[in-house]
């Protein structure tokens, strides 16, 4: 564990103070009757500021309950059962709701999943922005309404004037996933956590809201952590990535080192799943076989062994450590691609 | 950007309404039926709030010489057993059952919304015992509990709706409940936590809004049950006493004369039944239209 802290430290080389999230250890579970579903198992991560972070993995990999324990915003029957949450130097575990209500949407905020959903089908746009920049900056409801209508034209709204008198049906797609952008923007929060900013909207759309999220991240100089399962995404648009299965971290590394070197079996496999238009006709599709499990037993071993083509008995019966392989890569395998570490 | 500037100057194009109330209301006009029993509904409503106005005798006001007349002009339907105006009677008749059907499910709703809301939000040992609680109030029919607190305290017109009231309150929990278990986890929920809206605001001013369409549409479906409950035990003599005007009870005095002058007896069935009907429609109307996942 120590020397794969060391590992983690080195690579953020610009003094301690940038280190906007630090998450060491970090576990997260939901215990449903006799059931209990270990969302996340030990999970370290850290964010820099201007830093953008790409959490990649399957549907049921950890990425949203991560990020939810970040915020903390789990709520029973899950738990944040161990580790150590520091944002800005502050241990955010542990601290009284009210404390974590001042920093929530103001110094960390999230973009929530689906834009479609997210806004509240009653209220209008000027209401939501209303509630936040009164609850968080004490502005009066006039000022306000007119803050919002100014984060939305930053947001690249059109007509922001009178969008913000809309109720949310009435937007597209996109104006929504903006308005939710501009939302999470309006206390010029220091952390931003996207969760899927773009899976429901088409790939236009897309690109615009991924431009969008990058200059705010380059203006602002604020960490970001986006979580996704598109690869592609992640090469363009962030700078370091995360790859989670089953509730722990399997590989990271910066994006250049990890397209161009993946060490994980799992990463290799998600790297091979992404279509390519040069490839031959001929070739099929690639998948990984069987499902991602869904964790609620404790046993030792590589979660990924079962579906692994280079697992060996080692890895059914002992857990690899994240260790690092080069400077700022790391991965948790007893066997990985390219060489021994 | 360009397009913002674009659509800037001064829009010809008139501003559709679009608030959601307003989409239920073009989804209810539709429905003739609904709209026809929203029209009664609300006239015999009227009718109530301004009996003192619209009728031209009071509803105790007696004439013994003139009993169990047929319509005239004076009486355009008639007199009753002692020689009260009929059609006064029907209109102050109108506002004690109005008067019930309104407050009972206020009293239900007052009493069931909050453990509702309260069990449904918080989830955990709060909704459990909420749920205990439900359990054994739902083993005993309501209408036999309202009967039980009638025999024990008396009847009389504000008995009745105490009681109706007390004993109807865990359909308003239930509902309550339910919307706030499968609103709580709801993403616009989840982001408006995430930008630390405090619990009341989300509980009351997020939630509240979305799960009021089915609370208003329970609400109003319980008018037609209560109006029935109400007539019931006035015509066992549970319920309003003389000399007040009620169709339940006017039914009963009535139904001696049915073969003297069957008007007596057969206005108040009329009134009760076209009161639930319409009630009935308007909430089914109601329902359909406040359905979000119906469109346009």
């Amino acid at each position: 564990m120590a020397q794969q802290r060391q590992g983690i430290r080195e690579r953020e080389a610009p003094g301690e103070d940038a280190v906007l999230l630090d998450v060491r250890g970090l576990r997260t579970s939901f215990v449903l009757g006799e059931t209990t579903v270990y969302a996340v198992q030990g999970l370290d991560v850290s964010v820099a500021g201007g830093e953008r972070l790409g959490v990649v993995g399957e549907s049921g990999s950890g990425k949203s309950v991560a990020a939810l324990s970040v915020m903390g915003m789990i709520r029973p029957p899950g738990r944040v059962t161990d580790g150590e949450v520091r944002f800005q130097g502050q241990e955010l575990r542990g601290l009284p709701e009210s404390r974590m209500r001042r920093l929530r949407g103001r110094s960390m905020a999230m973009i929530p999943q689906n834009p479609l959903t997210s806004l509240n089908p009653v209220l209008t746009v000027g209401t939501h922005f209303q509630e936040v920049l009164r609850q968080h900056l004490g502005m009066s409801r006039r000022a306000a309404l007119e803050r919002g209508v100014e984060l939305l034209r930053l947001v690249g709204v059109p007509d922001p004037t009178s969008r913000v008198g809309e109720y949310a049906h009435r937007l597209s797609g996109g104006q929504r996933q903006r308005v939710m952008i501009a939302l999470a923007m309006a206390c010029e929060p220091r952390l931003l956590i996207a969760d899927e900013p773009t899976t429901a909207l088409d790939v236009t759309i897309q690109a615009q809201i991924l431009e969008l999220f990058d200059g705010l991240v380059a203006d602002g100089g604020l960490g970001a952590i986006l979580i996704t399962h598109n690869l592609g995404i992640v090469a363009s648009h962030c700078d370091r990535v995360l790859v989670m299965y089953a509730g722990r971290v399997m590989e990271t590394a910066s994006v250049r080192e990890l397209f161009a070197h993946p060490a994980h079996p799992y990463t290799v496999g998600l790297l091979r799943c992404v279509p390519r238009l040069s490839a031959e006709r001929t070739r099929r599709f690639h998948a990984i076989p069987g499902l991602p499990p869904r964790v609620t037993e404790l046993v030792p071993g590589c979660p990924f062994a079962p579906r692994c083509e280079r697992a060996t008995d080692r890895c059914r019966q002992e857990t690899p450590p994240l260790d690092p392989l080069a400077t700022g890569h790391s991965a948790a395998c007893w066997h990985p691609v390219g060489g021994e570490a | 950007m360009s397009t913002a500037a674009i659509l800037e100057p001064g829009r010809p194009v008139r501003r559709q309404r679009s608030s959601f109330w307003w989409l239920a209301w073009a989804r209810y006009r539709r429905n003739k039926l609904a709209l026809v029993s929203g029209i009664i509904a609300i006239a015999i409503l009227v009718i109530a709030l301004l009996a003192p106005l619209l009728a031209r005798y009071g509803y105790a006001q007696q004439n013994l010489g003139e009993v169990l007349a047929g319509p005239s002009l004076a009486h355009p339907l008639g007199t009753d057993e002692l020689g009260r105006d009929m059609l006064s009677r029907m209109i102050y008749g109108a506002r004690t059952t109005m008067t019930v059907a309104l407050l009972v499910p206020t009293i239900g709703t007052l009493i069931g919304l909050p453990i509702g809301v309260l069990a449904g939000w918080f989830g955990g040992i709060i909704d459990f015992i909420t749920l205990r609680l439900v359990e054994v109030f739902t083993m005993v029919p309501p209408l036999l509990l309202a009967l039980l607190l009638i025999a024990l305290y008396g009847s009389g017109l504000w008995h009745v709706i105490l009681f109706l009231g007390i004993s109807g309150w865990i359909g308003y929990a239930r509902i309550a409940r339910a919307q706030y278990l499968a609103l709580r986890d709801r993403e616009f929920v989840v982001a408006a936590r995430a930008l630390a809206v405090p619990n009341w605001r989300i509980m009351f001013e997020h939630i509240l809004p979305n799960a009021a369409g089915p609370m208003i549409v329970f609400f109003i479906q319980q008018i037609p049950a209560t109006i029935f409950a109400e007539a019931g035990y006035s015509f066992l003599g549970l319920g309003v006493q003389d000399p007040l005007a009620d169709w339940g009870k006017m039914i009963t005095d009535g139904e001696q004369y049915l073969q003297v002058s069957p008007l007596v007896a057969l206005l108040p069935m009329i009134g009760i039944a076209l009161a639930t009907l319409s009630y009935s429609f308007f909430g089914d109307g109601l329902r359909d239209a406040l359905d979000p996942s119906m469109s346009r």
